[in-house]
């Protein structure tokens, strides 16, 4: 029982640590620092599904995380790849 | 007992949530910053998933392999996207942040011209590529 007012507790502060994540998004100087801090938003949000899958006993929810932390990671390689080259593949690597 | 493990590890997750908010806004470029969100990318999102791992100890319904099958791909693809963000990072000439605003040192800016002239010699030589087809 106290597990559970402890989960609604732990929503709560991830909740507020995405609102701080989001905050260096909109000031963030330098493009870098969005990015970053949309990874960290991100990753909040895998957490966030998670905690709430425990709340409310359902599998369907990991599901959802597994799947966010695959979209997270392929989003960080492009938006850093294009950052950097801009250009996403780069096939002239093994010629 | 499992209470005790589950609100331990969950403990342990926000406390690194805290420390990437406060990371994220105390600290002054991005490569630090990058420093203050593996905090929960990594340790943080994996300790969560332990909890609901120990939270549905027990259940038959509910069995804990897409857990600890994100957590394996979570200690795998971290440490490349941190990579290739922090190198495009020193690629679009982002400074990096000293007390007192000093340069770099002699061999910091070595580092950064090598990793700026791979980047700069690769797009010459696709650039050529397109121009040949």
């Amino acid at each position: 029982m106290t597990v559970e007012i402890y989960l609604d507790v732990c929503i709560v502060v991830l909740t507020l640590s995405i609102v701080a994540a989001a905050v260096r998004v909109l000031l963030g100087p330098t493009l870098p620092d969005r990015v970053v801090a949309a990874d960290a938003v991100a990753t909040h949000v895998i957490a966030l599904s998670v905690l709430v899958a425990m709340k409310l006993e359902s599998v369907t929810l990991f599901d959802i995380a597994l799947a966010l932390a695959i979209l997270s990671f392929l989003t960080a390689v492009v938006v850093g790849k294009y950052l950097e080259k801009g250009h996403v593949i780069d096939d002239t690597v093994h010629r | 007992m499992t209470p005790f493990i589950v609100s331990f590890f969950l403990t342990l997750g926000m406390l690194l949530s805290i420390v990437t908010a406060v990371g994220l806004h105390r600290l002054k470029d991005p490569y630090s910053r990058l420093h203050a969100t593996s905090a929960i990318n990594s340790f943080g999102l994996i300790c969560i998933l332990l909890a609901s791992v120990f939270y549905f100890w027990g259940h038959s319904t509910v069995n804990s392999v897409r857990q600890l099958l994100t957590v394996f791909f979570i200690f795998v693809t971290v440490p490349a996207g941190t990579h290739i963000l922090s190198r495009a990072a020193i690629v679009r000439g982002v400074k990096v942040w000293k007390p007192d605003g000093r340069d770099l040192a002699p061999h910091e800016q070595e580092i950064v011209q090598t990793i700026k002239k791979q980047s700069d010699d690769r797009r010459a030589q696709r650039l050529r590529q397109m121009d040949a087809e």
